[in-house]
């Protein structure tokens, strides 16, 4: 398992949040404005620590993309949003230990004085030439310690735009961010079927065969090339090939989760509002496809949601496998965000006696 | 058209005052009991069984939303046969949550944090349940008639309390009683 414990500083709404025993499928639930969407992101931000361009990329991901910003005129950059109240003085720390490594990331805005020792220290490194002038510039370091080994990396956003000061390493290993609101593309869809396929063809079965929960009439998967555009289209018994598209929301979102948890094998799947899309009647099917591939493609995932039959769901799907799940709410306490972590014990508690775990 | 059951609505925690009792007929005992007392912000819990009462129910309820902010908790259940033994299981549980734990049944305790009383029918010192206590407010002359009236029709088997026989005869004929 990638994260057992995770510690969370000064990261959006989060002053500090730490969140212990983790499991293989992780549900987190809490009202609207709570955090979970900017938890799935503090991960997201942690498991690409490689890379300061990823703490830019989760507000796209919330559909803000506001890069038009003159750092002569304003102050305010695209990271300002990351940082707890928007103190940008504070330093954002994620923090995970897996039982065997122990990881922190650092998000850093430095300021004018930190800003002149960076271009000073760079200048000499590139003997002499200018690299970036400390005025005129908003520099994000993002410091990354894995195990006692440091390195660091800096985001720079200046007039010409944003440019990383260092090349970033590759992740060690890979993590995918399922949102709410945004519909797989036909071209992400179509990359990751064919990315399954080139790797292990004989996989898509699997995802086809629980796919099925969603299209009973499902028999296989293709992918067809409509006006320049590469689709997956589905036989369903009929004559032809049917775009997934046309077929079932449903369909769409499952092949989405199964072709996005092979493409993260030995990785993290985040998903925020896993029931999104999904009647209630399948939902237990859902999570029961859920725990089949992130068994088989080896996944460790966080979800988040905010229906009560989507974890009641949940707790029926991972009866037998209690130990391979766990529900956290997210909660606020004396204004701080707090976790409480359920057991399958107690959720038996709360479904029994009905009680509001949302 | 407030009837209409549109949808399951589960149970939140809103009230500063929580009483967790075995069933629905103790729920509206303590209701009606309440009605003429000062007591107005309380939430009944009920764990639909005293079995229920463990470590778990106890844990699932104060991970509650809601439960952060309550400041009473009244623990009320029957003493059945063993008032001791009860009252034991009770304070097991409470000692595990790092509850405030009372020293006697009808004892409130506190540590700033929760006030927490332990209540068990029928009086917190002799064995029995909520209906021997029901039983103990009937007028002489309506008991005299059920004593009678079960002993002619040879209604208790022995196999429940005989409190429970009483109160239930009781009920069949409600409203047609004499009264003192």
């Amino acid at each position: 398992m990638k994260y057992q414990n995770l510690r969370i500083k000064n990261f959006r709404g989060f002053r500090e949040l730490t969140i212990s025993n983790l499991s293989r499928v992780n549900l987190f639930v809490g009202k609207n404005a709570i955090g979970k969407t900017a938890l799935l992101e503090a991960i997201f931000v942690h498991s690409g620590f490689y890379n300061p361009n990823l703490a830019i990329s989760v507000n796209a991901l919330r559909g803000v993309e506001i890069f038009k910003i003159d750092p002569l005129t304003s102050l305010e950059t695209p990271w300002n949003s990351l940082f707890n109240e928007y103190k940008v003085e504070e330093t954002i720390e994620i923090e995970s230990d897996s039982g065997e490594v122990k990881c922190t990331t650092r998000l850093k805005t430095l300021n004018l004085e930190e800003r002149i020792q960076l271009a000073e220290k760079l200048r000499r490194e590139a003997f002499g030439m200018s690299v970036f002038s400390a005025e005129s510039s908003q520099v994000l370091e993002l410091q990354l310690d894995r195990d006692g080994e440091n390195r660091e990396y800096f985001l720079m956003l200046d007039q010409n735009g944003m440019r990383l000061l260092s090349v970033p390493q590759s992740p060690d290993f890979p993590t995918i961010f399922i949102t709410s609101n945004r519909k797989a593309s036909p071209q992400e869809l179509s990359e990751k079927f064919s990315k399954l396929m080139i790797n292990d063809k004989e996989r898509i079965k699997d995802i086809v065969n629980l796919s099925r929960i969603f299209e009973p009439r499902l028999k296989e998967i293709t992918l067809l090339t409509i006006g320049n555009t590469p689709i997956l289209h589905a036989d369903i018994g009929i004559e032809r090939f049917v775009p997934i598209y046309y077929l079932s929301e449903g369909l769409v979102r499952a092949l989405n989760i199964g072709l996005s948890m092979f493409e993260v094998r030995n990785g993290v799947l985040l998903i925020d509002e896993i029931e999104n899309g999904i009647h209630y009647s399948v939902l237990e099917d859902l999570w029961k496809f859920v725990s089949e591939l992130s068994k088989l493609f080896n996944v460790q995932v966080f979800a988040t949601t905010h229906s009560y039959e989507c974890i009641a769901a949940a707790h029926r799907a991972f009866l037998k496998d209690s130990h391979d799940f766990k529900l956290y709410r997210l909660q606020k306490l004396n204004e701080e965000i707090i976790t409480k972590e359920f057991s399958n014990d107690e959720l038996k508690v709360v479904f029994k006696a009905g009680f509001e775990i949302r | 058209m407030s009837n209409l059951n549109y949808e399951f609505i589960p149970k939140e925690i809103t009230k500063p005052t929580v009483i967790i009792v075995e069933g629905k007929d103790d729920e509206q005992f303590i209701e009606s009991l309440l009605k003429d007392s000062k007591v107005r912000n309380y939430q009944i819990v009920r764990l639909n069984g005293k079995g229920n009462f463990n470590v778990r129910f106890m844990s699932a309820l104060t991970k509650l939303s809601g439960f952060d902010t309550v400041k009473n908790i009244a623990i009320v259940l029957d003493a059945d046969e063993r008032v001791e033994n009860s009252f034991k299981k009770v304070r097991t549980v409470l000692k595990r949550l790092n509850l405030p734990i009372p020293v006697k049944p009808g004892e409130i305790t506190n540590d700033n944090k929760h006030r927490i009383g332990v209540f068990l029918f029928p009086d917190c010192e002799t064995p029995g349940s909520i209906e021997d206590l029901i039983v103990r407010s009937f007028n002489e002359e309506a008991r005299k008639c059920i004593d009678k009236y079960i002993k002619c029709m040879k209604l208790h088997s022995g196999a429940t309390s005989i409190s429970k026989s009483i109160l239930y005869s009781y009920i069949a004929v409600q409203g047609q009683l004499p009264t003192a």
